[in-house]
């Protein structure tokens, strides 16, 4: 049964939801308290809160999605107006964990005590991340779909607009997109008279390929004698990843570079580990090289076993955007987050088994 | 009003449960109470705020306001796969049936956004509405479809690099009756058949109904819309055509947050007090 409900934020900002509440709950079940994305109202894209909220309550657990303070049905405007990717770094940065505290009392409240998933998508997954913390050990488990590893600003957003060539330096795979992009204006008519009026920017294109050509012949540097390598370094030009760009302007300082790792999530999470809370990490494979870079290969280095003994389980959904749209990466994301809840349960369960052979 | 219909609540249309949210009047009840319709798919989303701060203007006014999920749509029962025009035109007349019981008006004006304009221009009759606001209408159903696939197959690029499909081989298929998984959303071939078969000027030619027909540009020196242009023609003096300027973009993401739309607002609840 679905309920529509209102309680209010440590503000006294009044925050409306949907409560689902299964018409019986699993003995031993948690709560899951799923969060929205960035800006987006409690629904998600594609409906994907609301239906994966019915998916996990048809298995007998409460779930409770809600609107941030000044998005969807609650009330407040505190961000109107603001740029986008400032709030987005807001958001990157717990600003929401207030509003996630008020849910879990709320939820507690309504269906009685028990163990809390949180988890969400890109913000969503951010705010159930700072929150943790915060609700200690009342917290058993994390569904972190595509967490945001970097923090965004639109004074960066609008150097990188300025400076397309940065992104592509930063980004490996934008170098794949832009490559496929000029690839099919070759067959564009309008793209060569483009060119020819001088409005193409081959500048960017040029990254592109030195970024590619970089990343192709890396694995073969380290073969060629040691007095050579200054000077292929050199023709390769700067290296691919999160770097300054060279001409970028001084002030804000933050600005001058592509991406901006939240320096934040390494002692959240290692906070959330501490209080026993297990953590699941899905990101979609369009995701996942950033996410490694920022997080995984400093934090969650090791084999699979090391990283289960610490309470981590980190996968990449294959062919998958950043909403997770496609069918194949729904069900992934629903598995991920059923595990999540799965890893909650008092005592905890296991998977479901397959039925074995008399 | 009963104390239940206050805020979020769900309530019954044909069977499904639909999710609504009441704003009662919060000044001297004005005769207009109004029933807000929803866009589609992600303009739904991103849309979501512009339009409850145009429901919270209203109620501040003395307009009650109820808006609310269609069929499949946000919090309410079902998806596209069940869903049709007419299952949503009776939607919307049983939120304006909602609305009349519980808030007593005089009259019920339907206020409707992008494609959620069109099902408000469809519904308005069976609703029993009085006036319908249209805010940049979807006029041409063929055209929208189209945007539709477009905008997926340029989803698919930025995933794979390429689309993997054509507009036309996608719109073959919803042609011989398949079901596309549209970013999320099941459309299936009868429902495009329907949406491609709209012609809203046409539609609201015959009904006996006043109209605001707004036009939102993000600049002045924007081109008129053809499509306003012709919804405007068909309705003749039956309509108020005007035209605003938002900078940002109501039913997409933009650069700025976008909680409320005030030059759409002002020229909305101007035209309530006529």
């Amino acid at each position: 049964m679905e309920t529509a409900v209102t309680f209010t934020n440590a503000s006294g900002v009044r925050l409306h939801g949907v409560l689902h509440r299964p018409e019986v709950i699993a003995p031993g079940a948690p709560g899951l308290i799923w969060l929205s994305a960035g800006q987006k109202p409690r629904q998600g894209a594609w409906r994907m809160n609301v239906l994966l909220a019915r998916h996990v309550a048809a298995s007998g657990v409460p779930v409770l999605r809600f609107d941030f303070e000044g998005l969807g049905d609650s009330e407040g405007e505190r961000y109107h107006g603001r740029p986008v990717m400032d709030f987005y770094g807001l958001v990157q940065t717990g600003a929401y964990r207030q509003d996630v505290v008020a849910a879990a009392s709320f939820l507690v409240a309504e269906t009685g005590p028990r163990p809390l998933v949180l988890g969400g998508l890109c913000g969503g997954a951010a705010s159930a991340l700072f929150a943790a913390p915060m609700l200690g050990r009342r917290v058993r488990s994390l569904a972190l779909i595509d967490l945001p590893v970097t923090v965004s600003s639109a004074a960066r957003q609008q150097f990188l607009e300025q400076h397309p060539e940065a992104l592509v330096r930063a980004r490996p795979d934008v170098a794949d997109t832009v490559m496929a992009l000029y690839a099919r204006k070759l067959l564009d008519v309008n793209a060569w008279r483009r060119f020819a009026r001088g409005e193409s920017n081959p500048k960017l294109f040029a990254e592109a390929l030195r970024v590619k050509a970089r990343g192709a012949l890396n694995g073969h540097v380290a073969r060629v004698p040691a007095a050579l390598r200054p000077h292929i370094e050199a023709l390769l030009g700067p290296p691919v990843g999160d770097v300054p760009a060279p001409d970028a302007p001084p002030a804000p300082a933050v600005a001058a570079r592509a991406e901006v790792r939240n320096e934040l999530l390494v002692p959240i999470l290692r906070e959330a580990l501490a209080a026993g809370q297990r953590v699941r990490f899905l990101n979609s494979s369009s995701y996942h090289p950033v996410f490694m870079a920022h997080l995984g290969e400093r934090e969650l280095g090791g084999d699979e076993a090391a990283l289960r003994a610490r309470g981590v389980t980190l996968s990449a959904a294959p062919d998958t955007n950043h909403i997770f749209s496609l069918e194949h990466s729904r069900r992934a994301l629903f598995e991920a987050v059923s595990a999540a809840v799965r890893d909650a349960y008092d005592p905890p369960r296991s998977a479901p088994q397959p039925p074995t052979r008399a | 009003m009963s104390e239940a219909l206050r805020d979020g609540f769900f309530f019954d249309a044909a069977g499904a449960r639909l999710y609504g949210f009441m704003h009662p009047a919060r000044a001297p009840a004005k005769p207009v109470a109004c029933v807000v319709v929803h866009p589609f798919m992600e303009e739904r989303q991103d849309a979501h705020a512009v339009l409850r701060s145009l429901a919270v203007a209203l109620a501040a006014r003395g307009h009650a306001t109820l808006r609310f999920d269609l069929y499949g749509c946000g919090d309410s029962e079902g998806d596209w796969r069940g869903a049709s025009l007419a299952r949503w035109c009776g939607d919307v007349a049983a939120a304006a049936d909602l609305l009349r019981r519980e808030a007593k008006p005089a009259e019920v004006a339907l206020v409707g956004l992008r494609f959620g304009a069109t099902i408000a221009g469809l519904a308005a009759e069976r609703a029993g509405a009085s006036r319908v606001c249209l805010a940049q209408p979807v006029v041409d159903g063929a055209e929208y479809a189209d945007e539709l696939l477009l905008a997926h197959l340029a989803a698919e690029m930025v995933l794979h690099r390429k689309a993997g499909t054509t507009r036309e081989a996608l719109a073959a298929r919803l042609a011989a009756g398949e079901t596309v998984d549209l970013f999320g959303y099941d459309l299936t071939g009868a429902l495009d058949r329907e949406i491609r078969e709209v012609d809203l000027a046409r539609a609201l030619a015959g009904v006996e109904v006043r109209a605001l027909v707004v036009e939102v540009a993000r600049s002045a020196t924007a081109r008129e819309s053809r499509e306003v242009k012709a919804l405007a023609a068909a309705l003749g003096e039956r309509a108020t055509v005007r035209r605003v300027v938002e900078p940002q973009t109501l039913y997409a993401e933009g650069k700025r947050q976008v909680a409320r739309a005030d030059e759409l607002n002002r020229e909305i609840l101007a035209w309530m007090e006529t």
